[in-house]
């Protein structure tokens, strides 16, 4: 009899340091989703008192609309093409790191510090050594000979989705580095002596234990990091603001612009709805893929 | 015996090529913060020493001038400061409550709230700025810090809120469940022997609850309008979209804006490393 009050006194306590979760959860996480998807099914601008409900309209101006579609191929292209080039760049950090040597602690520190600064700090800075006048990088191209004139890097439309990425991918490929470093240390290292005596070449102890063994953690980690650029607004925001023209538009950027620069909060919650709705599809595949993989 | 010299060297030297090519930008945003405007518009202004160190980009900003436009500098590093140490308190009061929670107490609701947790903290800022934005309006918070600490939480107490979790699930419950027997009650219990045990978990959460308001663009560009009430972020971000750009300037603020995350790192880069990858390969 005393067991179970106690218990149920227990569950009361569990309850009340819940509370401020689950009032934090609904009022600034569940009600703010759920007007947002209201606001972008409504006529409601900030430069008009009038807010009416119109249906899909929203949604049909924006799949009719080619800036649309540019941004949504941005997105795809840096998300997917910049989480994996991070995955890679951290990955090939992470082996070179996985191995005892004298200045290790403080090599690992220096390959981190991209990721510690404030992505605008790190944005301004490369907005100036990419400056087409004297920014430091068309400077030594043209030293070295590798142009003719300098390079409109963030300015020219060809070269500015890629100059984009290229910030983005050093400052994010640190998380990467990390985390399968991490997952690199907690590989036995008996497998591999037992490998050794069997006569494994290196390249064969790789492909049959390292990459087994830390599958589950690449997976995770490339995951987080299609999503995380996928929201990527920051680094788009300081270096160019979507342009030149919106080539270097993302979906998060475009739905920021549309509803406070021009003040259409409706096509900025349709925007921002979609960019959701593409990340849930996104965790349904992952989820199914690792599903049939286990 | 040469070969294997040789073999070994090789990893070193590609990670100082590494080092030396994703820490120049670093280099360079402190070298032209130590270069006159004069000098980093002449020839020299790409050398790689300055020519002349100086201290006047510092000075102009702290002075609160840039190039004849005002750059209230010192006001965006008080605002940056108060509402990340506002955000980073609130969240630590909800985190260590629920965190606490869901990693000691089976509720039937527990599994749902941390996925919930879990999953909203995929999702962008931006589908939570309209409605947040008109909510603030409405209740008069709009163009204030207050409002800045109030939407930083969206992100920020989720994060918080799986961090003490992780780090909760880590310390063993025998010394609380012998406590509880002992008849100590559970906010006793939490208090005098959870928080203490936790206190590496919170600081590592404190931590990167800061840095991550520190560095955010996207509600302070929203929440706040006047001069008086933007951060860092905004302030150095309009300066490098104006029609004149001091770069000296720019990277002297970037350097100061920089200086507190980067010396948090040095001094706990283990501590803060091994917390965050506990929480990714266990999870």
């Amino acid at each position: 009899m005393k067991r179970t009050s106690l218990a149920a006194q227990r569950r009361k306590w569990g309850i009340i340091f819940l509370l401020p979760t689950v009032v934090f959860l609904s009022l600034m996480i569940i009600y703010p989703i759920v007007h947002s998807v209201l606001i972008s099914m409504q006529y409601n601008r900030a430069t008009s008192p009038n807010v009416y409900f119109v249906g899909l309209k929203n949604f049909y101006r924006i799949f009719t609309s080619p800036s649309f579609w540019q941004s949504f191929r941005n997105s795809i292209i840096y998300a997917f093409g910049g989480a994996f080039a991070k995955f890679l760049i951290g990955f090939a950090f992470a082996l070179l790191l996985n191995r005892e040597f004298r200045w290790r602690g403080i090599a690992r520190g220096l390959l981190l510090f991209p990721w510690v600064l404030p992505v605008v700090a790190w944005c301004a800075t490369w907005r100036w050594m990419y400056s087409p006048q004297l920014g430091i990088i068309n400077q030594i191209l043209l030293k070295v000979g590798l142009t003719g004139n300098s390079l409109n890097f963030l300015g020219s439309r060809e070269l500015a989705l890629p100059s984009v990425m290229m910030v983005g991918i050093i400052e994010g490929y640190p998380f990467f580095m990390v985390t399968l470093l991490a997952a690199l240390q907690s590989v036995p290292g008996v497998l591999y002596e037992a490998a050794s005596i069997d006569g494994a070449s290196g390249w064969q102890q790789f492909v049959h234990i390292t990459i087994p063994a830390i599958k589950g953690v690449i997976k995770i980690s490339l995951i987080l990091g299609i999503i995380w650029s996928w929201n990527s607004f920051a680094v788009i925001w300081s270096l160019t603001r979507g342009g030149p023209s919106g080539a270097t538009h993302l979906l998060v950027t475009s739905a920021y612009e549309y509803a406070f620069i021009r003040g259409r909060y409706d096509y900025g919650a349709a925007l921002s709805v979609m960019t959701v709705l593409f990340l849930l599809i996104l965790l349904f595949i992952f989820r199914r893929w690792q599903k049939e993989e286990s | 015996m040469r070969k294997r010299k040789v073999k070994s060297l090789l990893p070193l030297l590609l990670i100082v090529v590494g080092i030396i090519i994703v820490d120049f930008p670093l280099y360079w945003m402190f070298a032209t913060s130590i270069r006159s405007e004069f000098e980093i518009f002449s020839e020299s202004g790409t050398s790689l020493i300055p020519r002349q160190p100086t201290v006047e980009n510092y000075k102009a900003i702290l002075g609160g001038k840039l190039f004849a436009q005002s750059f209230n500098f010192r006001k965006y590093l008080w605002n940056s400061v108060i509402t990340s140490l506002g955000a980073t308190l609130v969240t630590l009061f909800i985190a260590i409550l629920g965190g606490y929670s869901l990693a000691r107490y089976e509720l039937p609701v527990s599994e749902f709230i941390s996925n919930t947790i879990l999953f909203v903290y995929m999702f962008p800022g931006m589908i939570f700025a309209v409605p947040l934005l008109r909510f603030v309006q409405k209740i008069g918070l709009y163009d204030s810090l207050l409002a800045l600490i109030l939407v930083f939480t969206t992100f920020a107490v989720p994060f918080g809120i799986w961090m003490m979790r992780g780090y909760f699930k880590t310390i063993p419950k025998e010394v609380e469940e012998c406590a509880l027997i002992d008849g100590c009650s559970p906010p006793g219990v939490l208090l005098r022997i959870s928080l203490p045990m936790a206190i590496p978990g919170i600081v590592a959460t404190a931590i990167y609850t800061f840095i991550l308001a520190w560095n955010d663009l996207l509600y302070p560009l929203i929440f706040v309008r006047t001069d008086a009430n933007k951060t860092l972020t905004v302030g150095i971000s309009n300066m490098v979209f104006g029609d004149l750009t001091p770069w000296g300037g720019i990277m002297a603020a970037s350097v100061l804006s920089s200086l507190p995350v980067v010396l948090l790192f040095v001094f706990l880069q283990k501590y803060l490393v091994r917390g965050l990858t506990a929480g990714a390969v266990k999870e």
